[in-house]
């Protein structure tokens, strides 16, 4: 049975919503400072779409959620918004790929999706779960951006660092006592977004395989058992984070070796 | 060794005789093993810097005066080369050209013009990055005539200087310049 968190109240019940609409407005404006300049109207690449969809399946879902709108229906909503997000967020180059690459990315992608999904909610619901997911989301989209800039795109590069250092702070807030535990619904969010990075860093900015897989080990990092009652803000910082930055180290590493031996020819 | 110079000269020579500046009538299919692109901008505003694609695709119709003549052309981004591999990937990147998204650069021609010196200009549609604007390209027929295995090959040179800015390129304004100067060299096979 899936233990229950206690129910906030008053200026605490405000905080999971407040950071929520800050780190989506943290990104937002890290999208526009990097991507603004070259991106399109009516959107042309995929990466146009991020803010326009963003802002939109928060109205929906927004419009969804209030108490006049037929229970029924909310479940399909929340699908047609995902449904739409994926259609507009998965690039041509996914339709034209052969049948094997597709359904072995695809499947590869679900798998690991779900794995990593189900781990973090699980995690998020234990004490110092959140702050474990924190870090590891930290790692893992540091790892990844940084592997990103360094290889293959700035700009996506840079979109990815501003998501780390995002989750960075929310670790660390949560860590002080400043932030409650994320949510369910947050930690998904999160993941997908990881995962769409993930993606567009290994097929619109050709990342190799094996700093992409490390950036996802850093976020399975959130598997690792801690117990950490009574220990200071910095020990259960550096519990949290050790195991994720194992791996997000040694993506940067081998992005540095790679970078350094590149040959002209 | 010495006879079989002689006879590579000797045939490049017969077939450079029948070389002029005005194609037969008749479709053409761009040779990519003897066609390409070449780009080059300036580099950190001191320096001018040149890549290439080497894919290059397409069709052409010759009237058999040159007015006439349609050209359809596409060039492969990923066969994009600079020299230096992590360059290319950058350059193939979101950053730059979204590769993989926008597969191909497109042109197609919507008038041509040559005198009979083979000089002249074409004016047509490039589609790059998701984007379709109005180019004209400086046109240079360099010749036309029998290749040594029996195929009729017509070869051109198009130049122009784009704004990579108008293709949603903006990427590092400061650093890379706006002007691309893009030669085209386009070898064609009479079908």
């Amino acid at each position: 049975m899936r233990p229950t968190r206690p129910t906030p109240s008053g200026r605490r019940r405000l905080l999971p919503g407040a950071a929520g609409a800050a780190a989506i407005a943290g990104l937002l404006t890290a999208w526009a400072a990097l991507f603004g300049p070259q991106a399109a109207f009516p959107p042309a690449q995929t990466l146009d779409w991020l803010p326009w969809l963003t802002v939109g399946a928060l109205l929906i879902l927004a419009v969804g959620a209030r108490p006049a709108f037929p229970a029924a229906l909310r479940w399909p909503l929340r699908l047609a918004v995902l449904g739409a997000g994926l259609w507009l967020l998965t690039p041509p180059l996914l339709r034209g790929q052969d049948a094997t690459t597709l359904g072995g990315e695809v499947g590869a992608a679900f798998v690991l999706g779900a794995l990593l999904l189900a781990a973090a909610r699980r995690r998020a619901y234990e004490p110092e779960g959140g702050a474990s997911v924190l870090a590891a989301l930290a790692a893992a989209l540091g790892s990844l951006g940084f592997v990103t800039a360094l290889g293959g795109s700035l700009v996506l590069g840079g979109l990815t660092t501003a998501a780390s250092a995002i989750a960075a702070l929310a670790w660390l807030a949560l860590l002080a006592g400043r932030l409650p535990p994320p949510g369910a619904a947050a930690i998904a969010a999160a993941v997908a977004f990881w995962a769409w990075l993930a993606y567009s860093a290994r097929h619109l900015a050709e990342i190799p395989a094996a700093e992409t897989l490390l950036s996802a080990a850093a976020l399975a990092a959130v598997l690792v058992p801690l117990r950490l009652g009574g220990k200071g803000f910095f020990q259960r910082a550096f519990a949290t984070l050790l195991a994720p930055a194992l791996p997000a180290l040694a993506a940067a590493a081998v992005a540095v070796w790679r970078y350094a031996t590149a040959q002209s020819y | 060794m010495k006879r079989l110079s002689l006879l590579t000269f000797s045939v490049l020579l017969a077939a450079g005789q029948a070389f002029a500046h005005t194609a037969e009538k008749g479709s053409y299919k761009i040779d990519p093993a003897h066609s390409n692109a070449h780009f080059t901008l300036t580099h950190l505003g001191v320096g001018r810097f040149t890549g290439r694609f080497d894919n290059v695709k397409g069709e052409l119709n010759a009237d058999g005066t040159g007015q006439g003549n349609k050209v359809i052309a596409e060039i492969e981004l990923a066969s994009l080369n600079t020299g230096h591999a992590e360059r290319d990937k950058h350059l193939r990147s979101p950053d730059f050209f979204s590769a993989a998204q926008f597969p191909k650069m497109r042109f197609e021609s919507t008038r041509v013009s040559l005198d009979a010196k083979g000089e002249g200009s074409m004016a047509g549609n490039l589609t790059l990055r998701g984007a379709t604007k109005p180019v004209s390209f400086k046109l240079h027929h360099v010749g036309a005539g029998k290749d040594p295995w029996g195929g009729y090959r017509s070869g051109y040179v198009a130049t122009t200087t784009l704004k990579r800015s108008e293709f949603g390129i903006n990427f590092m304004p400061g650093g890379i310049g706006d002007d691309v100067e893009l030669v085209i060299n386009i070898e064609s096979v009479k079908q």
